[in-house]
């Protein structure tokens, strides 16, 4: 479907095999409903705005982002002022302005208001603050900004908000199949490149057989990390368990790019070799996706890493195709109304 | 072209699309991942000989060296620790360059691409106490993961908060901290005579073996409130 609409669209001739860039222009060039850019723009902005929520509630902003000279925590050279510090006085106020607007235009991201600017807004803002507190912009703050970026090119605000409602005059807004899937690919490349570089960025030898796989042993031992005292992961059994997850980590993180090789696969499925018909026939994307979401969970009973694990769950969703969403949702339907049919007669009977 | 009989467009004018705007976004997309990706490969980041000292990063090295041994490769540490600082260098050299095209956008939206996942586990960890003193006697109002000391654990405890002690990486800033949770100890209470905090660091043993009692007490930072004013 996909070749045949960038044929209509002109974009790979006819009659001849397309070469690679006529292939790689039609790619970026596919079409889909924006379901589940939708879904990731609310569950994303939903974990930044809890986040972000404590910190004001917490009183934090003014520590987090004044500098250590005026009552808060951040180091500034000033030889090298973030663009902020330029424009407002480096005191406690502008902190609390910049904590203002991030909780603002990510509020806005989540209702779908002004969806494209408010990303970007966020953007802006976010890398402001990473800025003035290096140390306290984490790993997750950066997915988020480059996801948002994304959210900001695509149709995540055309349905299911208040963009749609002034546009349609329903806050469904228009689920049209029209909408280019690029945004939602580079968000699974992202996350394929942010599990990949996380493997293979693993040098310690606690990581390999020859350190013994004591990695997530050592790990849960911190004080400052582990949300529990995992002191009795030493014993025996327990301690082999967290051999076992420390492979399993490793090997899920470093086999990320399987999942874009499945795709390739499943595109093109009409062509030959044995590799592309046995990856073709085994649930290679859903194995994959659902040991991640067992690891993520792990991780978020197990250590305080804050939203890290939601915020990277709420990406998820770019791991499908619109299609199968839609289809999980009809069969849900489904079985709630078969359970709706079964336990009619039974109430009646009473 | 092709399917709506436009002969004007062919393979040989793949930069023109027939909207005007679907090459120049492939073009624009293909120079943002290409770096990206660029960016994504794991750095070695800045080693140094200071580094070579730390007790974890020695018996790291003690590990590959041994590893390297039971291969039949005979690696002297020494050797070893200055080959890996020069590949370290030349490394974020090439990174540096390589990446050159796109820095205005890393600065911009402060996305290095950094993706280094508790790549090395600490074998030396830190717990934060802060301690004060009331009436002459000592009292411990939080240390980490001591569930009978929780004094604004949620404050202390938060993600970005933690960075500024865990590990601890900018001697500054964990000093602005002490501070301001100093000043938070003298605020809540008017009985408060002094605060210290600091660092309270183990080593983390191997598994099944006994505990490691010997707690070092690092980077202690000490207020009192005669002192302030």
């Amino acid at each position: 479907m996909s070749e045949l609409s960038s044929l209509a669209r002109g974009l790979v001739t006819p009659g001849r095999s397309p070469s690679l860039v006529e292939r790689w222009v039609a790619l970026w060039d596919e079409r889909e409903q924006p379901h589940l850019l939708v879904l990731i723009r609310i569950l994303l902005s939903s974990c930044v705005l809890a986040d972000l929520a404590f910190v004001g509630s917490s009183g934090l902003a003014r520590w987090l982002w004044t500098p250590s000279s005026a009552g808060g925590i951040a180091v500034l050279d000033p030889g090298h002022l973030p663009l902020l510090y330029r424009v407002l006085p480096a005191a406690p106020l502008s902190a609390l302005l910049l904590w203002s607007g991030m909780t603002l235009s990510i509020a806005a991201v989540g209702v779908g208001f002004f969806t494209r600017s408010a990303a970007l807004a966020f953007v802006v803002l976010s890398a402001q603050a990473g800025h003035i507190n290096p140390e306290a912009d984490r790993a997750v703050d950066q997915v988020v900004r480059l996801a948002l970026v994304l959210v900001a090119f695509s149709a995540a605000g055309k349905a299911w908000s208040v963009d749609a409602r002034l546009q349609t005059g329903s806050f469904v807004g228009e689920l049209s199949p029209a909408n280019t899937a690029w945004p939602r690919y580079l968000l699974l490349g992202l996350l394929v490149l942010i599990y990949a570089a996380a493997g293979l960025s693993k040098g310690g030898t606690r990581w390999f057989p020859w350190g013994g796989y004591g990695a997530l042993y050592v790990i849960l031992q911190d004080p400052s990390l582990a949300a529990h005292d995992f002191g009795w992961l030493g014993r025996p059994i327990p301690y082999f368990f967290t051999q076992v997850a420390t492979a399993a980590t490793y090997l899920w993180e470093v086999s990320a790019p399987v999942v874009v090789l499945a795709a390739h696969y499943r595109r093109t499925a009409e062509r030959p070799g044995r590799l592309r018909r046995l990856v073709n026939r085994l649930p290679v994307r859903n194995v994959y996706v659902a040991v991640g979401v067992v690891f993520h969970l792990m991780l978020a009973l197990s250590m305080q890493l804050g939203i890290f694990p939601f915020a990277m769950l709420a990406l998820f969703p770019a791991f499908f195709r619109p299609e199968e969403l839609r289809r999980a949702l009809a069969t849900a339907r489904g079985w709630r109304e078969r359970a709706q049919t079964l336990s009619g007669p039974s109430r009646g009977g009473r | 072209m092709g399917a709506q009989g436009n002969s004007t467009e062919n393979a040989g004018s793949a930069w023109r699309g027939k909207m005007g705007w679907e090459r120049p976004r492939a073009a624009l997309i293909a120079y943002f991942v290409v770096f990206n990706v660029l960016a994504a490969v794991p750095s070695p980041g800045s080693a140094s000989a200071e580094r070579f000292e730390r007790p974890q990063v020695k018996a790291e090295l003690s590990r590959w060296v041994a590893t390297l041994a039971a291969v039949g490769i005979d690696a002297d540490p020494r050797a070893l620790q200055s080959s890996y600082l020069s590949f370290c260098s030349a490394a974020e050299r090439a990174r540096t360059l390589a990446l050159a095209p796109l820095a205005w956008w890393f600065e911009l939206s402060k996305t290095g691409q950094g993706w280094q996942l508790f790549g090395i586990p600490r074998e030396r960890p830190s717990a934060l106490e802060v301690l004060v003193r009331r009436a002459g006697r000592d009292e411990v109002l939080y240390r980490s993961a001591d569930a009978a000391h929780r004094w604004h654990a949620d404050l202390i405890e938060y993600r970005r908060i933690r960075r500024a002690y865990s590990p601890l990486t900018d001697e500054r800033q964990y000093a602005a901290l002490a501070e301001r949770l100093s000043e938070l100890a003298f605020a809540e209470s008017a009985d408060v005579e002094s605060v210290s905090v600091s660092l309270l660091v183990r080593h983390t043993v191997e598994a099944g073996a006994l505990p490691d009692r010997n707690i070092e007490r690092v980077h202690v930072r000490s207020f009192s409130r005669a002192g302030r004013e």
